[in-house]
């Protein structure tokens, strides 16, 4: 099977065309201008991994009803929507600093969800 | 109340910030009026990741971008007015200029020996499209749905379909889709997606929800809220093909149809604007026609990335400084720049022999193959690699001064295609 995926490691975003077999390894690849391409399309054809963001309810914020978050690094794109549901489940309060954790190893990943600016 | 500055910067978003960061740093006495009651401009409701790569070497969303540049911009001088919208800007006999604004205390008048233009952007509407069928609720531009459901924590509407390809409207699909909402599919006019090639595989692919290219809205539907629109195929004159109508039930319809830079101001106040971007007309120095006037970021032209705005808005501030604090020498030899089809425009529109320049532009189609030429009268003084030219792109051309040495008093910029084989 043929793909098209986007290597994100780096600003040149190259585009990669890369043919895969059943089994998901990588027959050929072409458009990376650097090794790393590879690796990414490695783990893109088996379990694409994307940063998550969105946002927080805030109880107490003087201008803002809610809080941007993001995951600290990308995870598994399959865990994005339970994330979702327990991010929707949750409220905080200000002050929050950017980069305060606010729902640690999610889903197990590792991974923690951070606030993505301060909030007095 | 100090009412004498140095530069007066309009607008806080990361072109406003990141000029009177730099003017500041050049020793300049800065204020910033921004009309929101908080910094970050269009920012603040970006909250996906994207952004910085360039700049600070790392992925950031939106408002970690802007609240970087917020604590570098408390660390200054910089004093800050919020919740204050500039009406105009007059001009004095001595030179300077005069910026007022509203806020809660009233009118107030700021003189200034500099002012950097950094407005930003507003998006395109229903209006300048012309959409027929029902004036009904539930047509949205992109962004303020973005900002409703970002900020405001409102839901627009249940099931979706976005107009236009752009990043705005990509990075919505995804965002609508999260919050459990339906996107039925993006349309697009053109043959061609409009935006990122990131955004079109991580925000439709990842979500399988459909772009259907060559495709426009042709009539919204609905009694008091939209209940469907009707989709047609265009031919390659982008002309509506009769018979492939196709109506998408729907409750919302987004806008990600195009910013249009916010040069009301600008206009009013004498500054020349390039139809081409509706932006200023600027040099090297991103001054426009008006002496003491300078303009970049949204309001200059539409950038696709903010690392882009940011670079271009630190120059900006310190060309501001060095004006207001006598620092600037006069041009020697200005070179008028020009572009040919399909490259759409310039920024600058001048600029000097006996300096390298950056020449960032934009082109109208894609491009798989060509190579840019750089002329001067009928000289050749730049032929580039041939390489693929994408309208999603805001490309920057570097002439090293060497080259301009044979320049005339111009030079222009062709893209030669390559015949595909
Ligand atoms: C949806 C979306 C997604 C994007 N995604 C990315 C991405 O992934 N990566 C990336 O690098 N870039 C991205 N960008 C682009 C980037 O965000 C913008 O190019 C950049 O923010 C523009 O900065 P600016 O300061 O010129 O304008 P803005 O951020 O729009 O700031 C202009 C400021 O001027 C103020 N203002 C306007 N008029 C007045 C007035 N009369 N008086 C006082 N204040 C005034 C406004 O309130 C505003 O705060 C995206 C943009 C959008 C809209
Ligand atoms: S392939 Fe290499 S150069 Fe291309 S985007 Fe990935 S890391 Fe960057």
């Amino acid at each position: 099977m043929k793909m098209r995926i986007c290597c994100t490691t780096c600003p040149n975003e190259c585009e990669l065309d890369v043919e895969i077999d059943e089994n998901k390894k990588i027959l050929s690849a072409t458009g990376n201008k650097c090794p790393r391409g590879l690796a990414f399309a490695e783990k893109e054809v088996v379990d694409p991994v994307r940063v998550l963001a969105s946002t927080v309810k805030v109880d107490n914020g003087a201008h803002n009803a809610l809080l941007p978050v993001r995951t600290k690094e990308a995870i598994p794109l399959r865990y994005h929507f339970e994330v979702m549901h327990q991010l929707e489940q949750m409220e905080v309060s200000a002050p929050i600093q950017m980069g305060d954790v606010i729902l640690p190893n999610v889903c197990d990943t590792g991974v923690d969800v951070i606030a993505s600016r301060n909030i007095r | 109340m100090k009412t004498n500055y140095d530069v007066i910067v309009i607008g806080g978003g990361p072109a406003g910030m990141a000029a009177a960061i730099e003017a500041d740093k050049k020793g300049a006495q800065v204020a910033l009026v921004e009309r929101n009651e908080e910094l970050g401009g269009i920012l603040n409701q970006c909250i996906h990741p994207g952004f910085g790569l360039k700049y600070f070497k790392e992925e950031l969303t939106g408002p970690e971008y802007a609240q970087r540049l917020i604590n570098e911009l408390e660390k200054t001088k910089v004093e800050v007015f919020l919740s204050s919208m500039v009406l105009e800007i007059n001009h004095l006999e001595n030179g300077n200029h005069l910026v007022s604004f509203i806020n809660e205390e009233g009118r107030l008048s700021l003189e200034t020996k500099a002012i950097v233009l950094a407005m930003g952007c507003r998006e395109r509407t229903r209006g300048e499209i012309k959409i027929p069928g029902a004036r009904v609720a539930g047509v949205y531009t992109a962004g303020l749905a973005q900002r409703y459901i970002n900020m405001d924590n409102l839901k627009p509407g249940t099931r979706f379909v976005i107009l236009g390809s752009g990043d705005i409207g990509l990075i919505m699909a995804r965002r609508l889709s999260l919050e459990g909402m339906k996107v039925e599919g993006v349309y697009e006019l053109m043959p061609y997606a409009n935006g990122l090639f990131r955004n079109i595989k991580n925000c439709l692919e990842d979500f399988g929800i459909p772009l259907h290219l060559s495709t426009t809205v042709t009539r919204v539907i609905g009694k008091d809220r939209v209940e469907a629109v009707e989709v047609t195929k265009v031919d390659e004159n982008l002309q509506p093909i009769d018979g492939t109508q196709e109506i998408i039930p729907c409750d919302t319809l987004l806008l990600s149809i195009g910013l249009i830079p916010e040069n009301e101001i600008s206009s009013k106040a004498g500054v020349a604007l390039n139809p081409a971007t509706n932006g200023a007309i600027v040099d090297d120095n991103f001054e426009t026609s008006v002496k003491g006037i300078f303009s970049c970021g949204n309001v200059l032209h539409v950038h696709d990335l903010a690392d882009n705005v940011t670079q271009e808005a630190e120059k900006t501030g310190r060309n501001a400084a060095s004006y207001a604090l006598g620092e600037t020498k006069e041009a020697e030899a200005k070179l008028q720049v020009s572009a040919n089809f399909p490259i759409g425009y310039t920024v600058p529109s001048t600029t000097q022999k006996n300096q390298n320049a950056s020449i960032y532009f934009r082109v109208r189609k894609p491009i798989e193959e060509a190579e840019m030429v750089i002329t001067s009268g009928d000289k050749e003084i730049f032929r580039g690699k041939p390489r693929s030219y994408k309208p999603s792109i805001m490309e920057c051309q570097m002439v090293p001064a060497k080259l301009l040495e044979n320049a005339t008093d111009e030079i222009t910029l062709s893209l030669e295609m390559k015949e595909s084989a």
